[in-house]
């Protein structure tokens, strides 16, 4: 297993949490850890369909093999400016 | 160059300030301020919320391209937080030796920002609140578990 960390960010912080640690096998993916986050927030079920994933801040893809100690984000798209 | 997200209220002069110098004959200026209308609703206020520490690797990302391609230098602020109507969001200086490129430039960060930089805003109206997603608002925000 590796650790990694999951920051909830835009309308995904709306949760209740900004920081979820989780443990995800090896050669994990993002999509995996939506998988594992959304099993433990339901309300996030939509996570898949609209955001992006980033790993330690970079735009990746979903099938990104993670490694310990990585920051995952899912980002919805944004809206700034 | 100046790439950075900050809460605090965001002015141009500073911004200016850092992008003058004797070789850059043209400085244009970007300001994108809080509206009180979206989609046809009266808005109140906007939040902005951001993914900080990416948010700022990626203006920086767009202000470095954009030095390289058009020669030039660029100073941008986001603001997060917040914004009452009138008030900038976003702000944007650019200097280049002649006036197309400087145009250009501030063009494309904006435009690059817009499309790439973690950051969301929420419009908040009279009788409610949605985020925005893209060029749209996102469904109904989630319900507490």
């Amino acid at each position: 297993m590796i650790r990694i960390t999951v920051e909830l960010v835009g309308r995904a912080a709306e949760a209740g949490e900004k920081t979820v640690p989780l443990e995800v096998p090896d050669g994990a993916t993002p999509a995996d850890a939506a998988e594992r986050l959304v099993s433990r927030f339901p309300a996030l079920d939509w996570l898949r369909r609209v955001t992006r994933p980033a790993v330690n801040l970079e735009y990746t893809t979903w099938d990104h093999a993670l490694r310990d100690g990585d920051e995952v984000a899912f980002i919805p798209p944004v809206s700034g400016g | 160059m100046i790439a950075e997200i900050t809460a605090q209220p965001i002015t141009l002069d500073p911004l200016i300030a850092h992008v003058e110098r004797p070789e850059a004959g043209a400085v244009v200026t970007f300001a994108g301020n809080v509206r009180n209308h979206s989609r046809g609703r009266r808005v109140e206020y906007l939040e902005y919320d951001a993914y900080v520490p990416m948010a700022e690797r990626k203006l920086r990302e767009i202000a470095e391209e954009a030095e390289r391609r058009w020669e030039c230098r660029v100073a941008v602020r986001h603001r997060t937080g917040r914004l009452e109507i009138g008030e900038p969001s976003v702000l944007i200086a650019v200097s280049c030796a002649h006036r197309a490129a400087a145009f250009d430039a501030c063009r494309y960060v904006i435009d690059t920002l817009k499309q790439t930089v973690p950051i969301w805003k929420k419009e908040v109206w009279e009788d409610g609140e949605v985020w925005i997603e893209g060029e749209g608002e996102a469904p109904a925000s989630v319900c507490p578990p």
